[in-house]
C-alpha cells in the first residue's frame, strides 16, 4: 500500500491521505472509465472498486484500469458495499474517504471541491448537491419530487438546511469514517446516512457540483421500485430519529 | 373420551416426537426446541382437558372455550415466527458483516501474494493464494 496523498494548501504541510470508493455493481461499461478519471485528474488518491457480487467483467476492468479491487462475495446492496469502502478506510488509517458512483455520473473534478471544504471548514461530511445553486443537472421529474420531499423531511429533522439529499458524491473526514465503519444504513442509504452523521454531532456541508448523465447501465431506481423507497427511507429516517444517538468508536 | 380428545393426544404426542427427534439429529438447538416442547403440551393440555380449558376461558374473559384455545394457539405461532425473525435479523446482520471482512481481508491476501498489488485481483476464485 503505497502512501499516496493529497497535499494540504493550508500551509501545515500536513499529506491527507485520500480513498476514493467506487461502489460498483454490473458496472462493467463505465467503471473502467470511471476509476482512469480519477487516476488521471486526482494522482494523489486511492481508487478502490468495490465490487457487490458483480455477475459481469467488472471486477477485471476495475484491476485493469488500476484500482484496487474489493470483491463481495454475494450481492448485498449498495450501504453495505460503501460501508465496506469505509471499512477499509478505518482499517488503512486513511484522512478522508470520498464515495463515487460507479457510473460516470459524478466528474472526478467535483471531488477537488469537496476535498477543499473539508480541509478548509470544520465539516466533517461533505455533500456533492445537485441544486445548492443552478448547475446543468436536471433529475427526470418524478425523482425530483422524490428528492424535494427528503430534503424537507431531512431538514425538518436535522435542523439543518440540505437540498440534495440522495446525493451519491460525499466526503468524510476521520470521524465520519470511524462512525459508518460501525454504522451505515443498508440499502437506500444516502438519505438515513445524514441523518446518521448529524445525530451523532458531525458537521455536513453541501457543495454545488456539476453531474452528467449515466454513461452506461441504468438506475437501479425504477417507478415501481420509488413507492418502495420513498415509504421506507421515509419510515428509517423516522425509526433512526427516535432511536439511540449513534456514537463513533474512539 | 371423544374421538376429537383422542386426535388431539395423538398429534400432540407427534409433535413432542418430531422436536426430540430434532434435536436428537442437532437441527433444533435447546433454546427454541424448549419453546416449541412447552407449547407443545400447553396446548395439549388445553385440548384434551375441558375443565383445563374452561378455567382458562373464564379468566380470559372469552365465552366460548374454544376461542381461547385458538387465541392461544395464535398467540404461540405470533411469538414463534417473532422469535424467527429476529434470529433472521441477526443472522443477516452477522453475514453481511463477514462478507465485508472477506472482501477485505482477501483483497489484502491477493495484494500480498503478488509483486504488483494492483493487478492481482483478476479472478480471486480461479486463484488460490500463492505461498
Amino acid at each position: 500500500m503505497s502512501d499516496v496523498s493529497i497535499r494540504s494548501e493550508s500551509g501545515s504541510g500536513r499529506a491527507l491521505r485520500v480513498l476514493i470508493i467506487v461502489p460498483a455493481y454490473n458496472e462493467e461499461g463505465s467503471v473502467g472509465d470511471v476509476v482512469r478519471e480519477i487516476r488521471e485528474h486526482l494522482p494523489d488518491t486511492v481508487p478502490v472498486v468495490i465490487d457487490d457480487g458483480s455477475s459481469d467483467g467488472t471486477a477485471v476492468e476495475a484491476a485493469e484500469s488500476g484500482a484496487r479491487v474489493v470483491r463481495l462475495p454475494f450481492n448485498t446492496g449498495i450501504g453495505t458495499t460503501v460501508q465496506t469502502g469505509f471499512k477499509l478506510a478505518d482499517r488503512e488509517g486513511f484522512d478522508v474517504a470520498v464515495q463515487v458512483d460507479g457510473d460516470g455520473q459524478h466528474p472526478p473534478l467535483e471531488v477537488t471541491r469537496l476535498l477543499e471544504i473539508l480541509r478548509t471548514t470544520d465539516a466533517n461530511y461533505v455533500i456533492g448537491s445537485r441544486f445548492a445553486e443552478e448547475t446543468g443537472y436536471r433529475a427526470p421529474i418524478g425523482r425530483r419530487g422524490g428528492i424535494t420531499v427528503f430534503a424537507r423531511l431531512v431538514s425538518l429533522l436535522t435542523g439543518q438546511q440540505l437540498t440534495d439529499t440522495t446525493s451519491g458524491l460525499r466526503a468524510a473526514d476521520r470521524a465520519t469514517i470511524r462512525l459508518f465503519a460501525e454504522h451505515y444504513p443498508h440499502d437506500y442509504p444516502e438519505v438515513e446516512a445524514l441523518v446518521l452523521a448529524k445525530r451523532a454531532g458531525l458537521t455536513i456541508r453541501e457543495v454545488p457540483v456539476e453531474m452528467r448523465h449515466r454513461e452506461a447501465g441504468r438506475s437501479s431506481i425504477t417507478p415501481l421500485k420509488s413507492a418502495y423507497y420513498m415509504i421506507k427511507v421515509t419510515l428509517a429516517v423516522l425509526v433512526q430519529f427516535l432511536g439511540r444517538n449513534p456514537t463513533p468508536k474512539q | 373420551m371423544n374421538r376429537l380428545v383422542l386426535i388431539g393426544i395423538i398429534v400432540a404426542a407427534l409433535v413432542l416426537v418430531a422436536v426430540l427427534w430434532l434435536i436428537r439429529s442437532r437441527r433444533l438447538q435447546e433454546r427454541h426446541a424448549l419453546f416449541w416442547i412447552i407449547g407443545a403440551i400447553v396446548i395439549a393440555v388445553l385440548g384434551i382437558s375441558e375443565p383445563a380449558l374452561n378455567a382458562v376461558s373464564d379468566a380470559l374473559g372469552i365465552a366460548y372455550p374454544p376461542s381461547a384455545l385458538f387465541l392461544i394457539v395464535v398467540a404461540f405461532l405470533g411469538l414463534a415466527l417473532l422469535d424467527a425473525v429476529i434470529t433472521i435479523s441477526k443472522q443477516t446482520d452477522r453475514i453481511r458483516s463477514l462478507a465485508q471482512d472477506v472482501a477485505l481481508l482477501s483483497e489484502q491476501v491477493h495484494a500480498q501474494s503478488d509483486a504488483d498489488p494492483h493487478t492481482t485481483v483478476r479472478d480471486p476464485s480461479s486463484k488460490p493464494p500463492e505461498r
